[in-house]
């Protein structure tokens, strides 16, 4: 079985196997477009990514390795949230600053469908909460100025969901 | 309260959403993209959506600067009792798209300029009243307008003058109550290539205040551009029609009138052989006699993917099998009687078809199942008014779908039973209307289990108790959006039924109708 090597931006080396290496769309176009060669044994460096992050990622990308082609979703379709598989739900389970470091690598290595389910995760985290939980949850600080928010309130009452 | 899967603390607010600490809540979080945060605001339904604004300046920016997030939304102004005049100044509008205007205007002031050049479509309240002279001035602002909704509008005066400008990226128009032919004039003047036009104009009185053929005329004048027509079926606007020789219409309704002769239909059809959609079901009634009219029609549309008619008792449904690839039958059964039909067809499956809506269609024993069995790959089944022998018919017929996904019926008392195998592909269920005793009720939830949309309408407390129990006892674990129509509840009849539901996505309790 073919394997290739990467090199994380801390300096460590991966052995993956390509076919899990390929769940990320940068390191395919890198194999099959660009045709970087990697038989020589010269690791690709990954110089956004830190190796304690790839390696969860890896674990996340050998089990998704033989997930089938995600069906095209209809842009109008209201998205779900509810619908993470519990594996996922699983893996996902870590603190913050991981679950947004796994995003950012997430995008840095262009993994569709696990920015998908980190998507549904945050998603999952800001339904059900008032802006100020909002603020502790990511640490986010109210920047408008006094009274600002309330105004955004009341211009928000003029809006509604498009209905069609 | 529930504590945090991390750290196992318990935070100070309830819910049943996934709790996270920021356990490094003392440094700053890495930051993610703005596109990130666009995509993650895209899961969510439009009001926490909007509260996105009120977090921070950023999350403001994010949303308002993001075309996807910003077309899920439009500004409303849904004042009945305040006209908007002169002196209204709304400051600070959200940057939206769409917008609904269901107050009465009778004055627009300067903000509307600004907020008018970004709208894209314009609906007003249905049957609003409005001065000419007001509605020009709106729409002289709204260059970029795409879709311009009419619904019902009524103009307190006539237009005086023809309109000195033109929407030209306006592409869809809906005025259904034109009751003077001039009219016709303003539009054909406002519109420019439009793609889809829906016009009627006969009024609620049945007499007609505008002559087919001017309205004929109206749409010749689009026929290049025009894909999709919503118009007052008539005689001698389908005769009209005929001649159009640019029309390639790809979606038509008529409505209204009942058109004397079928022959008609089937003339256009085959001038319009591009058409995907036609839905007929108000203007014709095809009976046992004119269904070699369907037959034709179905050959002479290959690409027709969606029929709606009409059918007058005794109907033999085989004629479906011309049309190889439909993918949504709407049948409608006679207004005072229920038709009756038949199915004899010994022929292929039908494998596109995967949307059945049926109003007021009685079906003999067996000929439901008959009939499914031909239509392996239904995944939506409508059933209003519908009448079995036997409510067990329905349900043999039902088990044996493979793909069964959203089903609407109404349950009636006379041979009731569950279905005696689970639906088990079922993921939205509407019942209508419900006579089953508690425990037949109970047995058919049960044989849904993997429901996650239920709406019920029923007077029945029982059945409400059936649906309380079922969720709380875990009967349905993917449930999460519900709606319950019923007789008025007591306070804490209410408060028990939010306190089962707790953890679903989305709750209405409201009154049975």
């Amino acid at each position: 079985m073919s394997t290739i090597k990467l090199e994380t931006s801390d300096g460590v080396k991966f052995t993956v196997k390509t076919q899990v290496a390929k769940c990320s769309g940068t390191i395919r176009t890198m194999l099959e477009d660009i045709g970087i060669n990697p038989q020589d044994g010269e690791a690709i460096p990954l110089s956004n990514v830190h190796s304690t992050i790839l390696q969860k990622i890896l674990v996340w990308a050998e089990h998704h390795v033989d997930d089938p082609e995600p069906p095209r979703e209809d842009a109008d379709a209201a998205k779900r949230t509810d619908d993470i598989c519990s594996w996922d739900e699983d893996f996902l389970k870590v603190d913050q600053r991981t679950l947004f470091d796994v995003m950012l690598a997430a995008n840095y290595l262009d993994m569709k469908q696990l920015i998908a389910v980190c998507c549904k995760t945050v998603a999952n985290m800001i339904k059900g909460k008032t802006a100020d939980q909002i603020r502790r949850t990511f640490n986010i600080e109210n920047d408008f100025p006094p009274g600002e928010e309330d105004k955004i309130r009341l211009r928000n009452q003029f809006c509604e969901e498009r209905s069609r | 309260m529930e504590s945090c899967e991390i750290c196992g603390e318990l935070h100070p607010w309830r819910g049943t959403v996934v709790e996270r600490c920021a356990t490094s809540a003392k440094e700053s979080l890495p930051e993610l993209p703005p596109e990130m945060w666009a995509e993650i605001f895209n899961h969510l339904p439009v009001f926490p959506l909007l509260k996105m604004r009120q977090v921070c300046r950023r999350w403001r920016d994010i949303v308002d600067h993001s075309l996807a997030l910003v077309s899920k939304l439009r500004v409303t102004f849904f004042d009945v009792h305040n006209p908007i005049d002169g002196s209204f100044e709304p400051k600070h509008l959200p940057r939206v798209p769409n917008a609904y205007l269901v107050t009465f205007v009778t004055e627009v002031g300067p903000w509307w300029a600004s907020f008018g050049e970004r709208l894209t479509t314009l609906k007003f309240g249905s049957g609003s009243e409005i001065k000419s002279s007001v509605f020009l001035d709106i729409l002289r602002h709204t260059p970029n307008l795409r879709v311009l909704d009419l619904p019902l509008v009524e103009f307190t005066d006539d237009f005086s003058t023809l309109p000195d400008f033109r929407l030209d990226k306006l592409e869809e128009l809906r005025a259904d109550y034109i009751d003077v032919s001039e009219m016709f004039d303003v539009y054909r003047v406002l519109c420019g290539a439009l793609k889809s036009l829906t016009v009627m104009w006969t009024d609620y009185h049945d007499c007609r205040s505008v002559e087919p053929l001017e309205a004929a005329h109206f749409v010749r004048g689009f026929q290049t551009t025009l894909a999709e027509l919503h118009i007052n079926g008539s005689d001698e606007l389908l005769t009209e029609m005929v001649t159009f020789d640019r029309l390639k219409l790809r979606k038509l309704r008529l409505t209204y009138e009942e058109l004397s002769n079928g022959w008609l239909l089937v003339n256009l059809c085959r001038k319009q052989p591009l058409l995907e959609y036609l839905a007929v079901d108000e203007v014709f009634k095809f009976n046992q006699e004119s269904v070699v009219m369907l037959n034709q029609i179905g050959h002479l549309l290959p690409k027709l993917t969606y029929l709606s008619i009409k059918v007058a008792p005794f109907v033999d449904l085989t004629f479906l099998f011309n049309f190889a690839n439909l993918h949504t039958l709407e049948l409608y059964g006679d207004h005072e009687n229920f038709s009756l039909v038949q199915f004899a067809f010994s022929g292929n499956d039908n494998p596109n078809l995967n949307t059945l809506h049926l109003d007021k269609i009685h079906f003999q024993k067996c000929v439901f199942q008959q009939f499914l069995n031909k239509l392996p790959n239904i995944r939506t089944i409508s059933l209003r008014n519908c009448k079995f022998n036997a409510q067990s018919d329905l349900f043999e017929a039902l088990v044996s779908l493979k793909h069964l996904d959203k089903l609407t019926l109404d349950i009636q008392e006379t041979g009731c039973s569950s279905p005696a195998t689970p639906l088990a592909t079922l993921k939205h269920l509407r019942i209508r209307s419900c006579e089953m005793s508690r425990k037949l009720f109970a047995a058919f939830l049960a044989s849904c289990p993997h429901l996650r949309e239920l709406w019920l309408n029923s007077r029945q407390a029982v059945h409400v108790e059936e649906v309380l129990a079922a969720i709380s006892l875990q009967l349905l674990p993917q449930l999460a959006v519900l709606t319950l129509l019923t007789r008025p509840m007591t306070k804490e009849a209410k408060y028990y039924a939010r306190y089962v539901c707790r953890a679903l996505e989305k709750v209405e309790i409201g009154l049975e109708f």
